[in-house]
């Protein structure tokens, strides 16, 4: 159980230790999600999605993307970045 | 006319699309990302976007508009200009996309998703405001404090990316708080009684709910979003508990989201609220035979009544 917020400024906050957790020690880099080379398609403001395409599950976050639909030079990338 | 704000990866903008097809609403989608693709024009009397194909939006034939994933951030770079340049476009697109978004809303014409829906109904509001209906696990926020001993979850009151490159992220997980160096603000939670995550998407009025197959003992942790291939994990229909589809109803009224996808913790002595997120992602949960998650939130865009109107929301008493 957490301590009220006035309770909690009345512990002693003692200077950092050696150990002692900073946010970017948290940080991780998300998995990525490879796009693949075919341009982007179009007709998907047309409603004709093409069959073979579907929702990524692996990318639930950022978007629920369909991983064939973008180039960019061929070499794109998409963080995948977490529930939010 | 319905008009999507959004990206060119984005799958779930893709099945609406189709789904519009089958039923024969007009529809236009606007790609932030190939924003360059388009052309687009806007004076006193309204805009008009065109895409490569030589289809043609005019702001007086929008009837509604859905703001899904318009971000830049999210997807690979467009190509073209310096830096600077860069730098200084993008801010203009996404101030135009958010104008766009005013526009709509000035009209009645904003649909389910309030753009500003995650600043406005922050972490802490929604905790706050979510004791009146569920088990809320004891948090707080704070620096200058040497937090008590115990292992807690640590959040985040923002999705903003850390490290000199914007690359990496600081998910939910678990610490012994009293490590977390005490010069730094944290948000620390904790962990909630219960043996299975649940997440409920909310559609203007109606509740989808799912739940982790696996038990947090069987995956190892103790919250999902530790996982960060979650969504690699099957989930499965969840039963809402009697009454829990009216609470998150009358919660969501409250905090004037008409959407969103609520995550909880099931199996323990009651239901746990953890988060809502007002433009959470719902795709991998859907059922391709029928798409019924998408064809819930078609409907409820054609449904005049989940216009996003801008009245002022009581979170919050005194």
């Amino acid at each position: 159980m957490l301590l009220s917020a006035s309770l909690l400024l009345l512990t002693a906050a003692a200077p950092q230790a050696a150990g002692d957790i900073v946010p970017s020690a948290l940080a991780t880099r998300p998995g990525v999600v490879q796009l693949g080379e075919e341009p982007y398609d179009w007709s998907l403001q047309q409603g004709r999605r093409p069959s073979s395409l579907r929702v990524a599950d692996n990318t639930a976050n950022c978007s629920t993307a369909t991983i064939k639909t973008q180039r960019n030079s061929g070499s794109d990338e998409v963080h995948d970045c977490g529930f939010d | 006319m319905l008009l999507l704000l959004t990206n060119g990866i984005d799958g779930t903008a893709d099945i609406l699309v189709e789904l519009c097809a089958a039923r024969g609403v007009p529809v236009f989608r606007f790609n932030i990302d190939l924003w360059a693709q388009y052309r687009f024009a806007w004076t006193a009397d309204g805009f008009v976007f065109r895409d490569p194909t030589g289809r043609s939006v005019d702001s007086g034939a929008i009837d509604a508009v859905l703001w899904r994933r318009p971000s830049l951030h999210e997807t690979p770079e467009w190509e073209g200009g310096s830096p600077e340049d860069r730098a200084a476009t993008e801010a203009e697109l996404q101030t135009i996309v958010r104008e766009i978004a005013d526009w709509a809303r000035g009209r009645g014409r904003l649909r389910l998703i309030d753009p500003a829906g995650s600043r406005r109904v922050g972490r802490l509001a929604q905790m706050r405001v979510a004791r009146d209906f569920f088990r809320v696990p004891d948090w707080a926020v704070g620096w200058g404090v040497r937090w008590p001993a115990g292992r807690r979850m640590v959040k985040r009151l923002t999705a903003e990316p850390v490290g000199a490159d914007h690359d990496r992220y600081i998910y939910v997980q678990s610490v012994e708080s009293d490590r977390l160096a005490p010069e730094w603000p944290w948000l620390l939670q904790e962990i909630a009684e219960g043996d299975r995550d649940a997440t409920v998407l909310y559609v203007h009025g109606r509740c989808f709910g799912f739940e982790m197959a696996h038990t947090r003992t069987e995956l190892g942790v103790e919250d999902w979003r530790i996982r960060n291939v979650a969504h690699d994990d099957p989930w499965r229909p969840w039963m809402l508990p009697e009454g829990v589809a009216d609470r998150i109803d009358a919660y969501m009224r409250r905090l004037g989201l008409r959407f969103g996808r609520l995550d909880f913790i099931a199996g323990g002595p009651e239901l746990v609220f953890l988060e809502v997120n007002p433009n959470g992602q719902f795709g991998w949960l859907d059922d391709p035979e029928g798409w019924p998650l998408h064809t819930a939130v078609l409907d409820a865009l054609l449904d005049p009544s989940s216009t996003i109107d801008g009245r002022a929301v009581t979170l919050e008493e005194g």
